[in-house]
């Protein structure tokens, strides 16, 4: 046994861990034993063919059943200690690795077979030793197992990482290369400015207040850095006439400045395209109504005049009104604009029926001619006359075409 | 005869250190950072590379590295170059870019996935600063929260700081380098200083003038000047993975345990996608079993009576509603 914890260590100091190999054995030899078993139940003439096809064993087939499950076990640990070498080197290859397991174990069993009160003992005490051993093995992390692990149908255990954070070593280390920076050493010497309290961020995905932050703890620095810095004495304002280099060079201003410009056109733009789409939504509305006012002005304007002339004519007929202000004139004037037909009062006869009947008289013969009406001429000019008449001598314009049946359908 | 120049400066520079500080700390300041890249970086990595080579001026770039599995390789070039600080940008698979932070040559290692990576070209922003101006520093105090935060807040001082004194570096200030912890990562962002006027000049002016005459600096009085900041760029997220007790080397100190390799969050986004596919396949082959079976059925009926035929549609449609 002394023999396998050397032989143990060899294998550990190489890198392998045979925990793994170990553990891969015994699921192996489970496996073909539940299926001697089943097979051996069955036939045994089946069996051996079975055993002829998998290896050399075929002889020592019968005994194998026979054996007790501590004998199996300490069959498989000598096993490991035999070709523990071998199967490190080719863990992967699973033919290869039967074969010589199968090798393996006839030796064992010879032994057993020859002796076999006291190797069970003896099977014991491997047992224990190898219990103490797999106890040693269980310290190794899932994650160095599951890299091992070369199946590809087992779970995934997933790799967790080892954290490390070695307190005494980076403290060690910080120690190693600190500068001497004390309350005493000038600000100008090492120009580093810490917040009293930390930084806190409420959202880091939100630009806005990440970058407000960012930049109040700048502000707060580059105050606390100036005020110490005068107070030391050392310069900080660039005088107006030095000049020198820049990080950022002309070009790369030119560039910024055309950026900004652009994006100031930009925003004046937008803002009076929208403005102008705001006028447009009321435009129309106002534009009516200013149409409309203009109209009506227009035609009080022309009402006034024209009585204004009437007033005036009678006034050179009959001097009645001339004591009267202008003002009033116009008002009566204008009173006098409701009706319809000539100004001439009511004969006496209607006045009489009016005051019996009430105002408003009979409405039959209101839209028919009469003399007045017959005498306009107002609405006649001879020119009109020429323009409107067919093949005459004016005829510049000609009337408008007759337009389509869906066009004079939508007219309607 | 330069041996005696330089004798004669040395003394010199001593004698000015001596003022201050001793001669023994002000050595431990100096910092030297090479800085490069391995080979595979795409135009975005390399163009970070020069950003930061750009705001470091006691930096030293160097060619592309040609290896990625022997980074010891790394300790003599810096020690070729006289530098104590390594920058190695490390591109995988033209995609991943990772940094790692070193101090050679027993220094500790710390090694960070880079992503939410910007660099100033493609972020348009308006700042600008001094090439070779001293950054301040800004840290958030949670990095002082954890060692391995410490460790690595001690190598972005020594790598990011520019030393006073460096060889290429001017004597203003005018930017900020932060860097803030947060979600277990490290945002880095870099911003100018931008010192204003205030308005209120009339009832000063005289007394500031007054001031300037009589302190011979050329600075306003604190009191009127409004400090803002602009962004300069490359912003930059580095999660961190390992710190190793070495420089490139040696044993693993620190593990970030919720690190996730991209290479991870692509397969698994791939087998998802797989699935997804095995199963619709699956799905589809069978159907078309059953309904080859189905058909088989319908041969063997003949379309013949229509009794038959109706049972067998009847059956159809349970199948599938089953399905």
């Amino acid at each position: 046994m002394g023999k396998a914890k050397l032989r143990q260590i060899l294998a550990a100091e190489k890198g392998k861990v045979q925990y793994l190999e170990k553990q891969k054995k015994l699921q192996k030899e489970a496996r073909k034993r539940k299926r001697k078993h089943a097979e051996a139940e069955e036939d045994d003439d089946m069996e051996v063919e079975d055993m002829d096809v998998n290896g050399a064993n075929g002889e020592d087939e019968n005994d194998w059943e026979d054996e007790s499950e501590s004998d199996d076990e300490r069959v498989i640990d000598t096993s490991k200690l035999d070709d523990s070498d071998s199967d490190s080197e080719d863990e992967d290859d699973d033919d290869e690795d039967e074969d010589e397991e199968d090798d393996s174990e006839v030796q064992p069993k010879g032994i057993l077979k020859a002796s076999k009160p006291t190797p069970v003992a003896n099977g014991e005490d491997d047992d224990e030793d190898e219990e103490e051993d797999d106890e040693e093995d269980d310290d190794i992390p899932l994650s160095e197992i599951s890299e091992g692990d070369n199946d590809p149908d087992a779970d995934i255990i997933p790799r967790q990482k080892l954290t490390i954070n070695n307190h005494p070593a980076l403290l060690a280390a910080r120690a190693s290369i600190a500068l001497p920076i004390t309350a005493s050493t000038p600000f100008a010497v090492h120009h580093t400015v810490t917040t009293t309290s930390p930084v806190a961020i409420k959202d880091v995905h939100d630009d806005l207040t990440r970058e407000l932050a960012f930049y109040t703890q700048a502000l707060d620095a580059a105050r606390r850095g100036r005020e110490l810095l005068l107070s030391e004495g050392a310069p900080f304002t660039r005088p107006t006439d030095y000049f020198a280099e820049m990080v950022k060079s002309e070009e790369h201003m030119g560039r910024i400045k055309e950026r900004m410009k652009e994006d100031a056109a930009r925003k004046q733009a937008s803002a009076d395209a929208k403005r102008q789409r705001d006028l447009k939504k009321f435009g129309k509305a106002v534009q009516v109504a200013k149409l409309q006012e203009r109209q009506k002005e227009k035609r009080e304007m022309l009402d006034k005049i024209s009585l204004l002339k009437r007033k005036r004519a009678g006034a050179d007929l009959g001097d009645e009104n001339e004591g009267d202000p202008f003002d009033i004139a116009i008002e009566k004037a204008t009173k006098d604009t409701t009706r319809r037909r000539g100004d001439h009062a009511p004969n006496a006869k209607r006045q009489r029926k009016n005051e019996k009947f009430g105002f408003g008289g009979r409405k039959k013969f209101a839209k028919s001619g009469d003399a007045l009406s017959s005498g306009d001429m107002s609405g006649f000019s001879a020119k009109g006359m020429k323009r409107n008449s067919f093949g005459g001598g004016g005829g510049k314009k000609k009337p408008a075409p007759r337009l389509g049946k869906s066009k004079r359908q939508a007219r309607r | 005869m330069s041996a005696v120049l330089k004798s004669v400066t040395d003394a010199r520079s001593k004698k000015s250190q001596d003022d201050d500080t001793s001669a023994g700390p002000d050595k431990k300041f100096r910092q030297r950072v090479l800085i490069l890249s391995s080979r595979g970086v795409t135009y975005r990595h390399r163009h970070l590379l020069q950003d930061l080579a750009a705001l470091l001026p006691h930096g030293r770039k160097d060619a592309k590295l040609d290896t990625k599995s022997q980074l010891h390789h790394l300790n003599e070039l810096a020690d070729l170059y006289n530098c104590n600080n390594i920058l190695f940008f490390e591109a995988r698979k033209r995609e991943d870019l990772y940094l790692w932070l070193s101090k050679p040559p027993n220094g500790p290692t710390v090694k960070f996935h880079v992503h939410n990576l910007h660099t100033m070209d493609e972020l348009h922003f308006p700042g600008n600063c001094l090439k070779g101006s001293r950054p301040i520093l800004s840290f958030d105090a949670s990095f002082d929260a954890s060692p391995h935060l410490a460790v690595i807040k001690e190598l972005m001082v020594h790598s990011f700081g520019v030393p006073k004194g460096a060889r290429k570096s001017k004597p203003f200030v005018d930017h900020v380098m932060s860097f803030t912890v947060a979600d277990g990562k490290i945002w880095i962002r870099v911003y100018q200083i931008c010192e204003a006027e205030t308005t209120s000049k009339s009832k000063d002016a005289e007394d500031a003038t007054a001031v300037e005459k009589s302190s011979s600096s050329k600075k306003v009085p604190r009191s009127q000047t409004e400090i803002s900041l602009l962004e300069i760029g490359p912003r930059l997220v580095l999660t961190p993975i390992i710190i190793q007790e070495g420089s490139f080397g040696g044993p693993i100190i620190y593990e970030n345990k919720e690190y996730v390799s991209p290479n991870v969050l692509r397969a698994e986004y791939r087998n998802r996608r797989a699935q997804k596919f095995n199963q619709r396949t699956a799905a589809k082959v069978g159907r078309e079993i059953k309904k080859k079976a189905l058909r088989l059925d319908r041969h063997r009926v003949g379309g013949g009576s229509g009794k038959d035929w109706e049972e067998l549609q009847a059956g159809l449609k349970d199948l599938f509603q089953d399905e």
